[in-house]
């Protein structure tokens, strides 16, 4: 017990020397005997036992972090440079200004963005590697160092000692008949689990894919626990959040023309080869016009009711006025990517519910799909020629 | 799209979710991609059993440019479109079978007003829609013939049929009817005659299936076999 | 010539009843089981099929008197599909669930190395 409460005390990521007289009294020396016996100094021996393996391990360890040190004084003192070369100041210079200062300072026209020139913290540029996991006499500060991965098994280690807690928690609670409260319970539906490389990372170790798997069913098995709402914080460090489709739709504001009217233009409308624009005028009476032309600019219906869809669904049918510019490509085409543009304008005078139910009908997503290429030694993007044996 | 390049799902939703996520390895689309709801009935039904928040999490398709929202769109008389349709023409297609429901339509009002007897008027249904629901639920077989090859002898096994396959290969069988005509007589004409019988239960369609249905029941012995 | 010349040298022994054994390869199974062979084709719900069969014949194939047979015969085929698939992705990766009867080669291997041949 005592034990475990000091190597809890030590983190695994920072090297600490334990003292003296705790040493002594875990090495089990002199503390029961009657005898008098002449003090033993204790750090000879250790430093007998210290082999150059070891040495050389612990060497680099604090070269490792000397390095680190360094480049982090390095980096505080680039970005001060940096910000009086921006004219901006010093201490209020935030991660984002730097990143547009290099932009600007040093354009670059690499496809790739990770190829372009950045400046960002030490800790993100240098793979992060673990401090001395033990010290001078060789012993582990990790309780758990002899596994190979201690922080990796730490963690199981916790969910099962939460999941001993929780189930004692439970108990207790059934005991005095009481129920979990619904409305506390733990909601998972925005997150996803942490995946393997960012896992890795955080633990500072490699985990095989098997490893990884059976850490991810151990965590499911510790929220499907009724009482898990209570080490929240614990599994949310494990979380990632799902994109949040509604953030990628925030409308834009309309504008306001000479008559008084809002008007919204969307333009850059694409589909396969078609581009178009759209202007929606709210309040309006429901006229269509396309390229100078009523409705009748499409000669099939099934054109027409893919442009009057959006308009449909939310209800604004003879509410708005739209005008259209369309060219290139077909007749579906083009009404697809009217479709799109009216659609995305007519977020502006909707409200959000709405704006995220036209999403799930698949009305304000850009349609990229174009005709497959066809391939040399077949006949068209999939069809092969008839296969002869010999 | 969005500046999405990896999404995983979680072992304990995977059972929900992958009644959404449809594996379809030859679309343009990432597979993590669901199918847009763009009925706003079936949208209101999600919001009511709560199914709504998964999908708030994951991205959509967009439409396709048959799909509308519109009372008078009907998902299986789309798919009976694209299955008139030939070497892409579609605007023909949808001609055709939108003149089949006319033609349905005129002939159920015949025989409406024909009849005298109140009853047998509430009997006939007059929705060319609801006949084709009816025609294709009546032609779909419940077992198919596999050829199976065992000794040097193939033999014509009896397995059952997935939904999805039954109901195409009852469309299949209903245009193909509709195709066997004399030279007077339009396509869409003699489309709406098989669909009108095949919802009655009478007709070439409904001789078809069962003839397959006998079939089976001949060669049942092939299937008690435990085939290794 | 050539035949009576052979007569003559016996080049190769005639093997004489009882063969004396020669071990060519180490006499021990190997640790591993092959992925070659076979599958068997799923075979599944007849019992229902020959119910189903049975009332068609009855009903001169009215498939509207037989709708209960008809719903068993498809539930099981449903459920089938079902277990099929779950059981084809766990041999895949060779997870062993306890009472299977008949196992993949990775699920073998599995046990193989779990209790391999004693030295």
């Amino acid at each position: 017990m005592i034990l475990r409460q000091i190597m809890r005390v030590v983190h695994p990521l920072r090297p600490v020397t334990l003292q003296k007289n705790i040493l002594a009294g875990i090495n089990g020396s002199d503390s029961y005997s009657t005898e008098i016996k002449d003090s033993v100094p204790q750090e000879e021996p250790t430093k007998k036992n210290i082999s150059k393996a070891m040495k050389a391990y612990l060497e680099r360890a604090k070269e490792h972090e000397d390095f680190m040190q360094k480049q982090r004084e390095e980096f505080q003192i680039g970005k001060r440079h940096l910000a009086n070369m921006m004219g901006e100041d010093p201490e209020t210079f935030t991660q984002d200004d730097i990143d547009h200062a290099i932009e600007y300072l040093f354009p670059s026209g690499l496809y790739e963005k990770k190829a372009r020139p950045l400046m960002k913290p030490p800790e993100e540029v240098f793979p992060q590697r673990k401090a001395a996991e033990f010290d001078e006499s060789g012993r582990p500060y990790h309780f758990l160092f002899y596994t190979g991965k201690p922080n990796y098994y730490q963690v199981l280690h916790d969910i099962s000692h939460h999941l001993i807690e929780l189930n004692k928690f439970e108990d207790s609670m059934i005991r005095k008949k009481i129920q979990p409260d619904p409305n506390l319970a733990l909601d998972l539906s925005g997150y996803q689990w942490i995946d393997k490389e960012s896992l890795e990372e955080k633990l500072v170790e490699t985990i095989g894919d098997k490893d990884y798997e059976y850490f991810i069913n151990c965590f499911v098995r510790l929220t499907a626990v009724p009482y898990a709402y209570k080490i929240k914080d614990f599994i949310f460090e494990y979380t990632e959040p799902l994109l949040n489709q509604v953030q990628t739709y925030d409308a834009v504001k309309p504008h306001i023309d000479s008559d008084g009217k809002q008007f919204i233009t969307v333009y850059e409308c694409p589909r396969k080869a078609a581009r178009g624009d759209v202007t929606i005028r709210f309040p309006g009476t429901g006229k269509i016009t396309i390229n100078n032309q009523g409705i009748t600019y499409f000669e099939d219906v099934q054109s027409r009711e893919q442009l009057l869809f959006p308009l449909i669904f939310t209800d604004m049918l003879n509410k708005v006025d739209i005008e259209c510019n369309v060219s290139g490509g077909g007749p579906s085409g083009q009404a697809g990517a009217l479709r799109w543009g009216i659609a995305w304008g007519l977020r502006s005078f909707v409200d959000q519910d709405i704006i995220e139910k036209m999403r799930i009908a698949g009305l304000l997503t850009k349609d990229y799909r174009t005709r497959e290429r066809k391939k040399p030694g077949q006949w068209g993007a999939r069809r092969k020629f008839t296969w002869k044996k010999r | 799209m969005f500046g999405i390049t990896k999404i995983q799902f979680f072992n304990s939703n995977l059972k929900v979710l992958s009644t959404i996520i449809q594996q379809n390895g030859m679309s343009q689309y990432p597979n993590y991609y669901i199918k847009p709801i763009y009925k706003k009935d079936s949208q209101e039904e999600l919001i009511k059993s709560g199914e709504i928040k998964k999908l708030s999490h994951l991205p959509t398709r967009a439409a396709l440019a048959d799909q509308t929202s519109s009372f008078s769109n009907d998902p299986l008389a789309n798919l009976l479109i694209n299955y008139c349709m030939r070497e892409g023409n579609k605007i023909l297609a949808r001609n055709l079978v939108e003149q089949c429901f006319e033609n349905i339509k005129r002939l159920q009002l015949e025989k409406y007003h024909k009849t005298t007897n109140e009853e047998d008027k509430h009997q006939i249904d007059l929705d060319p829609k609801s006949i084709l629901h009816k025609a294709i639920e009546n032609c779909k077989p419940i077992l198919q013939l596999t050829p199976i090859k065992r000794g040097g002898v193939r033999y014509q096994v009896p397995v059952p049929i997935t939904d999805k396959k039954a109901q195409f290969i009852s469309m299949k069988w209903l245009i193909a009817a509709g195709q066997e005509k004399e030279s007077t007589v339009r396509f869409n004409l003699q489309l709406a005659r098989e669909l009108i019988d095949a919802a009655n239960n009478t007709g070439r369609v409904i001789k078809k299936k069962q003839d397959l249905h006998r079939q089976c029941e001949a060669n049942r012995a092939y299937a008690h076999y435990r085939w290794s | 010539m050539k035949i009576f010349s052979s007569l003559l040298i016996i080049s190769r022994p005639i093997p004489k009843e009882p063969v004396p054994f020669k071990e060519m390869l180490p006499l021990k199974l190997r640790a591993t089981v092959s992925g070659k062979g076979g599958k068997s084709s799923d075979v599944c719900c007849i019992h229902e099929m020959s119910v189903m069969f049975a009332c068609f014949k009855e009903n001169e194939f009215n498939q509207d008197l037989c709708s209960k047979e008809v719903e068993k015969f498809q539930m099981c085929y449903k459920d089938n599909l079902k277990t099929s698939k779950t059981k084809k992705e766990r041999e895949a990766k060779g997870v062993l669930t306890p009472g299977e009867k008949k196992l993949s080669h990775k699920q073998l291997n599995v046990l193989l190395k779990k209790f391999p041949n004693v030295k």
